[in-house]
């Protein structure tokens, strides 16, 4: 029986890792060829002809705020020197708790108006709205509401206050690069097809100058963790998303940064209120309502780094960030179960979903597994010490080499960092990643995932930011442990939320 | 023991091994390989780069400069000093560095808010369009699209031939942009294309296009457009040229507009009415009000700007019905704004309006008359 297992298993584990293999250079093919597409096609002088151009289309800037008084006025700042021709920056304050709203007040010389809000998207109650008085000011707009206890629900809010026909999501503590609306509304206006969303790479300010709002220098992260999801995410977007965009199959456009079209996020009902990965969760709702309603439609992707935002500097946040991600993920993979493995719904369905569901969600549960059953296979003394090793460094050789090819992708796209040093330091990062990180992030998303199946209370804004000014970290990180406690979300657990569904609440894909 | 005997015990040793151990062995090597070919791609990649980069701070202020002396200071180079003055500064002349003199011209017609009439001269002097002719023969897409918009910036119609070699190519983009540059780069029939656009119009094709109208206008160049609203059955193009009309002001086509009117196609309908209120053609006022019952949400909208862009004070009990008649937030905010901008009985009215209505209208109201809100 044992030895039956043990076969079955480790057949198993040779095609899971060898299809996981095959993904990964197709993948990095695609994305070869997605990225030199975008640079045959895009240069900087279109930028040009866009910032004169009097039909480029308005874009609405929204971004939530839940306690970050510690870096909201200059991340504002930076939202308001973006440059387009004709766009708006919208700040939702979901029930902060701190000084987030008074700064703001202060700062931009904020006065309420009589704001004819229309909820197109339900959204916990709606508070005021305020404009600033100051001209310098005035495509800002405040939006402040009732806590929802997700960012989804902020992020609604900010739809239903924004006038323009697109939208670009972002964070307050991200900063932008200046042209980043130039560049990430190209792909919509440039495609035949509806563009209903596109996404950009993002990367870590941990190190990064930063002067007015603006990033001034880019460097690699020098604490660890940070620098760890660096280069992670270069993998995630330039390798993983830029290659299934080549496809039309992008499976997440990050709610850090992502343009979306707006008629279309409203007709899908916008964001999930009570998701905590409305990223994907908006994504996969917009795809499911163009595909129900049998319109074609297209998700951009772009190779460039348009957005910094500070990585967790301690293993405690960067705990909170993933365990909140991966029971978000969880959560999603709940919520449209409907449309996994459904060839009605073609690439996403057949191919995104599946994908994301076996090689990204399954991936710690069978890594876990393996873990265990390498200590059994030791207590019996079952191991092979002369291959093991081998297949070991096999695995390890792989992952630093997919890591090497999207450092030279990266670099091929555009240099962001000045020196040769700093890109070899990200190769170092890369051959300490898979023992030091990896492990990590694999017991913070079974840790995610324990949370969602026994409803334990996750809240958004648990990024604990350090600011620019790091002087008063200390005081403010156990300010903001206790804010957070104030913001958390009690949810059903899934046995709950089965029986919920079994009576009448059923997964319906949305259609209008 | 040598590396070489030490490799032979090495594969020997690895030929008694399961042939599963063996593929792995083997793949790790290649794994190994590229991760070490990586590394050094990515070293002289940067060397490279950095190289470049020091040229480019070190050159570009004083090629700046001598470009800059050339264009708006009156000193009157001859051409071969603007040459051997522009050698000194890169050194040999070669593709390389025309490139990059190219690119510091581009950047300077780009962003300066002077005119000059002697970027001819430094063209001539450096042999730019040969360069840019080289360009356009280039086998690298990337190069070609960037020969292209150059030659545009630089507002050089010299290209005729090197364009329609691309205008017919099987590269999508290369045929559209090739299609879309013909406009403003040709010395000869620059509308030659109006005819053969495929497909839909993207958003960014009418924005190019708008650029080379402009240019077209600048140059006093512009045709009247309206034979191709008349005669073409690509209704995108049909839609950016009705709107082109209204952007330049083109006068003579009022009938080809009204006939519009009765287009199947709602954004026809929808455009040709803005264009209409653009040419502040307000005879037409009366159809418009007639028909707005009966149009969609997009034309009704377009009704309103272009009765209050009309401002003939003779329809402002129509702004007030349809305001209580529409059930939709953002329309009603367009035709509160209608009525408060709709001359001095406007603003009357929607004072009266401000008394009368209650609840979310009373906001809306409200909202529209606040300066503070840009966008409303």
């Amino acid at each position: 029986m044992l030895e039956i297992f043990t076969v079955i298993y480790e057949y198993f584990i040779f095609f899971y890792a060898t299809s996981l293999i095959i993904s990964y250079i197709v993948l990095a093919i695609f994305s070869f060829l997605a990225i030199n597409r975008y640079k045959n096609y895009n240069t900087d002088i279109d930028d040009e002809e866009l910032l004169k151009s009097d039909l480029a289309p308005g874009i609405s800037v929204i971004a939530p705020a839940f306690n970050e008084e510690k870096t909201i006025i200059v991340n504002v700042k930076s939202l308001l020197t973006l440059e387009y021709p004709l766009f708006e920056v919208i700040i939702v304050n979901d029930g902060s708790k701190d000084k987030t709203l008074d700064l703001l007040i202060e700062e931009f010389e904020l006065v309420e108006v009589p704001f004819a809000y229309v909820e197109k998207v339900k959204t916990k109650p709606y508070k005021r709205t305020f404009k600033s008085t100051n001209p310098k000011y005035d495509i800002l707009t405040i939006v402040d509401k009732e806590n929802g206890g997700t960012k989804a629900d902020a992020f609604n809010a900010g739809l239903n206050a924004s006038v323009f026909p697109y939208y670009l999501n972002t964070d307050v503590d991200c900063i932008l690069a200046r042209n980043t609306l130039t560049k990430m509304i190209r792909p919509i206006l440039s495609s035949k097809e509806r563009v209903i969303a596109v996404g950009a790479t993002l990367r870590m300010s941990n190190n990064c100058d930063i002067e007015e709002g603006l990033i001034k220098r880019v460097r690699p992260p020098k604490a660890l963790i940070p620098r760890f999801q660096e280069l992670e995410y270069i993998r995630s977007y330039l390798l993983g998303k830029m290659g299934w965009e080549l496809i039309n199959s992008v499976p997440n456009v990050s709610g850090g940064l992502g343009m979306f079209d707006k008629e279309i996020a409203i007709k899908a009902g916008g964001y999930g209120a009570d998701s905590h990965a409305e990223d994907m969760d908006m994504l996969t709702r917009m795809c499911v309502h163009m595909m129900n309603n049998r319109l074609k439609y297209r998700v951009g992707y772009i190779p460039l780094s348009c957005c910094w935002t500070e990585g967790p500097p301690n293993l405690k946040i960067l705990s909170r960030q993933r365990t909140r991600w991966a029971s978000g993920l969880f959560q999603m993979f709940y919520d449209h179960r409907a449309v996994l493995f459904n060839p009605k719904y073609k690439n996403l369905g057949m191919v995104t979903f599946p994908y994301v569901f076996i090689y990204e969600f399954l991936a710690p549960i069978i890594e876990v597994f393996g873990i265990l059953f390498t200590v059994f296979l030791l207590i019996f003394g079952l191991i092979n010490w002369t291959f093991a090793p081998l297949i070991l460094f096999y695995s390890y050789a792989f992952a630093v080499m997919v890591s090497s090819i999207v450092i030279i992708w990266d670099q091929m796209t555009f240099k962001y960092y000045k020196t040769t040093g700093e890109v070899l330091a990200l190769f170092v990062t890369a051959i300490l990643e898979p023992f030091l990180y990896h492990p990590l992030i694999m017991f913070f998303s079974l840790k995610g995932y324990y949370s969602y199946i026994t409803s334990r209370e996750l809240a958004w804004g648990t990024m604990t930011r350090q600011g620019f000014d790091k002087k008063d970290d200390t005081r403010n990180n156990s300010d903001n442990n206790q804010s957070n406690d104030t913001n958390k979300n009690k949810r059903p657990n899934i046995f709950q939320r089965k029986r919920k569904d079994e009576s009448g609440g059923k997964f319906e894909p949305i259609k209008t | 023991m040598s590396f070489v005997e030490w490799f032979l015990t090495f594969v020997y040793r690895i030929k008694t091994y399961p042939l599963i151990i063996q593929i792995t062995i083997v793949l790790t090597l290649i794994f190994l390989v590229i991760t070490i070919c990586t590394v050094i791609i990515v070293y002289i990649i940067r060397k490279r780069y950095n190289k470049q980069q020091r040229k480019i701070q070190e050159n570009t202020p004083k090629t700046r400069m001598l470009f800059e002396d050339v264009l708006f200071n009156d000193k009157n180079y001859s051409a071969e000093e603007i040459f051997n003055r522009f050698e000194d500064i890169l050194g040999e002349i070669n593709e390389e560095n025309l490139d990059f003199g190219l690119d510091v011209l581009v950047q300077i017609k780009n962003e300066s808010e002077y005119e000059s009439n002697n970027y001819d001269e430094i063209i001539n002097a450096l042999g730019l369009i040969e360069h840019l002719e080289e360009k356009f023969r280039s086998r690298s897409n990337s190069k070609v699209i960037d020969a292209f918009q150059q030659a545009f910036v630089l507002e050089l119609s010299k290209f005729d031939a090197q364009i329609l070699q691309y205008a017919y190519s099987r590269n999508k983009k290369l045929r559209n942009e090739a299609r879309n540059s013909y406009l403003a780069l040709s010395a000869t029939d620059p509308y030659r294309f109006f005819n053969e656009i495929e497909g839909t119009l993207t958003k960014w094709d009418e924005i190019e296009l708008l650029q080379y109208l402009k240019l077209q206008n600048e140059r006093g160049n512009l045709e009247g457009l309206g034979k191709w609203i008349n005669y073409s059955k690509n209704k995108s193009l049909v839609i950016f040229l009705v709107k082109m009309v209204g952007h330049f002001k083109q006068k003579g086509i009022d009938d080809i507009l009204i006939e519009k009117l009765d287009d199947e196609d709602a954004m026809v309908r929808s455009v040709s009415i803005d264009t209409i209120g653009i040419l502040n053609l307000k005879q037409i006022e009366p159809t418009l009000i007639e028909r707005y019952y009966t149009e969609p949400e997009i034309c009704q909208v377009a009704i309103i700007k272009t009765i209050q862009k009309f401002n003939t004070g003779l329809s402002l009990s129509f702004l007030q019905q349809a305001f209580d008649d529409s059930n939709n937030t953002d329309t009603k905010k367009i035709i509160a704004e209608a009525i408060l901008n709709y001359s001095y009985e406007g603003r009357v009215a929607f004072q009266n309006l401000k008394t009368t209505l209650k609840g979310f209208d009373q906001t809306i109201l409200q909202h529209v008359e606040t300066p503070l809100i840009k966008f409303k």
